[in-house]
């Protein structure tokens, strides 16, 4: 038996959270109203901000909080109200939770025991399970005598030794510094591939949300904003706080002046006039109030006059493979640019320069909304 | 550069001779009311004037006082026992709770702490003594004919014990339950133990530290008490501490009762010393 026939004949299985719900006492409602519905075998991530919910929400399907209403379906059992220990789920805590008084195999033979069984099929599951985690020869250490990208290594191994259909994971990589939290994405993706296990991780890292998952949940205040890929969240954002929150993003507050056709004039910065696709605007009516979110990619530095807006550069910044150029516009708002690297360090903070923008890019809010 | 760092982050802000004069008073204080005294004491036992082992000799060879230590110890081993079996499951109980329960059971088990022992043993006789509530509800029950002896007994000396000794034992364990993060049982019930297997597999073991320092307050504390027994025992139960300040007190045999001080003393440093172990064999797990 191998390291990965070991676990890959383990199917994952779809959750289903149907109108959840969780108060603390009348005044707190952490998680209001909650639907979703995630595939078997899907990686999908919970994105918000502190306090929005995400653990709590995690805490339900992994049955440590009763939910104050709504309901749970795991593969096609209703488990809102089974015990944690009947759920059969995998979880890696924020901080691992390895249990510091026994050895790193007896926290991986841990659920096994708990399952009766056999001394030998255990300690050969330990043993590929150390191997899948590239810790073989290390089962005798105690956790405390391991680093913390070890630590978790193991609390992902102990949580998929039992093979269960989903795995939970609140914010498993917060703890790492950035380089071993790369790294450690790569491995989370690849277990993914080979185990077929459905994972629902919790993160407020978007980057970390962007590159691992197939579906992402933004949450606000205990609400879901959004669930959609990477991609559509990321071009189509369903509200200011989702264009906000995800991606680079610049706002210019603009008044809609009409709407003609399929285009929708708008009015930026009290004289400009820009054009924008009606598709790219969320319920707007004319005279309203809106905000139009940019991304800097959306955005070129031009000569002013020539360009629909022009502000003064207030400083650039290098990000690797290109440049943000950060331009204050009449009204006081601070856009960033992407430009060439090289091109806005060229220019003098302070010196007046013109920005075009694709206005197929946006997207458009109704203020307040 | 090291030693340096090392020496200017556990000395902190005072100079080391300035440390030596802000602690001058306890130092005095310490060696001239308590090193001092005990030393004195302690001396008495063996040079009378000059060095003996008379009086240690009578201590060990008279069955009638090695009872007694052994009375003492039985006794102590018994309060440890019963303290750590009521103890515990009071001190998990107040490392679950929050809010207004946490406060009320927190209240119940400081407040008698905050009580004086003699008002707490006193309590005891009033509750035991031959006209006391027990007997007088006993009877008005109709359970019993006359009054019970329930004062000056050994089984009477355990419960007042027990009960004035508790709080040492709920402290130190409800410190050690309250240090482990929730996580762990989570995860033991995620990894698909129930209540009763991640408590024993888990909770328990994590807890070993708070049990072994409440353990070892408790038998320490009960080796050398005084007022409780005193006050609810009788001659059948004399315990050490009762002894030795008989034979000072109303015998006036001074030598004597330092040699009694001397084992007891000597006893209690080797069960620290066991206890220690045990406490880092724990810390190690
Ligand atoms: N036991 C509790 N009692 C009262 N309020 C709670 C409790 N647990 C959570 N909350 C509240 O519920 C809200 C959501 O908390 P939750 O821990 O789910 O947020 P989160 O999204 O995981 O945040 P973070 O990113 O900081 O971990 C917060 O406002 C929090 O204060
Ligand atoms: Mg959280």
């Amino acid at each position: 038996m191998n390291s990965v026939s070991m676990l890959n004949d383990v199917a994952g299985a779809g959750v289903a959270v149907e109108s959840i719900r969780k108060s603390y006492g009348t005044v707190v409602t952490a998680v209001d109203d909650v639907s979703l519905k995630v595939k078997p075998g899907e990686f999908v991530s919970i994105l918000g901000p502190s306090g929005s919910g995400k653990t709590t929400l995690l805490m339900m399907i992994a049955g440590f909080e009763r939910p104050t209403s709504g309901r749970l379906i795991i593969g096609d059992q209703d488990m809102t109200y089974t015990r944690p220990e009947k759920r059969g789920l995998g979880m890696v805590f924020q901080r691992y939770a390895l249990f510091p008084h026994m050895s790193v195999a007896d926290n991986i033979a841990y659920p096994l025991k708990r399952r009766g069984v056999s001394r030998a099929e255990i300690r050969q599951r330990v043993e590929a399970a150390l191997k899948l985690i590239s810790l073989d020869g290390l089962g005798t250490r105690m956790p405390t005598a391991l680093s913390g990208g070890q630590q978790q290594r193991v609390a992902v191994a102990r949580a998929l030794v039992s093979q269960p259909p989903v795995m939970l994971m609140d914010e498993p990589l917060s703890a790492l510094d950035k380089k071993l939290r790369d790294q450690m994405q790569l491995e989370i993706m690849r277990l993914h591939r080979t185990v077929g296990v459905t994972i629902i991780y919790v993160t407020h890292d978007q980057e970390e949300a962007l590159s691992l998952s197939d579906r992402i949940v933004v949450m606000n205040r205990g609400r879901i904003e959004q669930v959609g890929t990477p991609d559509e969240l990321y071009d189509e954002p369903a509200s200011a706080f989702v264009a906000d929150f995800i991606g680079r993003t610049s706002f210019l507050a603009a008044t809609c002046l009409a709407v003609e056709g399929s285009n929708a004039r708008m009015r930026v910065n009290d004289a400009t006039e820009v054009i924008v696709p009606v598709s790219r605007c969320r319920d707007i009516v004319v005279g309203a109030r809106v905000r139009i979110a940019v991304r800097p990619e959306a955005l070129k530095l031009a000569v002013v006059g020539s360009a629909q807006l022009s502000g003064t550069l207030e400083g650039s910044r290098f990000v690797g493979s290109s440049e943000l150029a950060f331009v204050r516009i009449a009204n006081g708002e601070l856009l960033q640019v992407q430009t060439e690297p090289g091109v806005s360090r060229k220019l003098q903070a302070g010196s007046p320069v013109g920005i075009m923008f694709d206005a197929s890019r946006v997207s458009v809010f109704r203020e307040g909304a | 550069m090291a030693a340096r760092m090392t020496s200017t982050s556990t000395a902190g802000i005072y100079s080391p001779a300035t440390a030596l004069v802000l602690l001058l008073p306890l130092i005095a204080l310490f060696c001239g009311a308590f090193l001092y005294p005990v030393g004195r004491l302690l001396a008495m036992a063996v040079f009378d004037p000059d060095f003996t082992v008379r009086h240690l000799a009578k201590a060990v060879e008279s069955p009638l006082y090695v009872n007694v230590f052994l009375r003492t110890a039985r006794i102590a081993a018994a309060v440890t026992l019963a303290a750590f079996a009521l103890g515990y499951p009071v001190a998990l109980l107040m490392s679950r709770l929050s809010g207004r329960a946490a406060l009320f059971v927190t209240a119940c088990v400081l407040v008698p702490l905050w009580t004086s022992v003699l008002v707490r043993s006193y309590a005891w006789i009033v509750l035991l003594q031959t006209n006391g509530l027990v007997n007088g509800l006993l009877r008005w029950l109709g359970l019993t004919e006359g009054p019970l002896k329930l004062l000056y007994t050994e089984a009477t000396v355990l419960v007042a014990m027990t009960h004035v000794l508790l709080p040492y034992m709920i402290l130190p364990i409800y410190g050690a339950l309250r240090a482990i993060p929730a996580d762990y049982e989570r995860a033991a019930r995620n990894l698909g133990a129930g209540a009763v297997t991640s408590f024993i597999t888990v909770t328990l073991p994590l807890s070993l530290p708070g049990i072994f320092a409440g353990c070892l307050i408790v038998f320490i504390l009960s080796l050398g008490f005084y007022i409780t027994p005193a006050l609810v025992g009788g001659p059948e139960t004399l315990m050490a501490a009762t002894l030795i300040s008989q034979q000072a007190t109303e015998l006036l045999d001074w030598p004597f009762a330092s040699a009694l001080s001397l084992l007891l003393l000597a006893g209690t440093l080797v069960v620290v010393v066991v206890f220690r172990r045990f406490l880092s064999l724990s810390k190690g797990l």
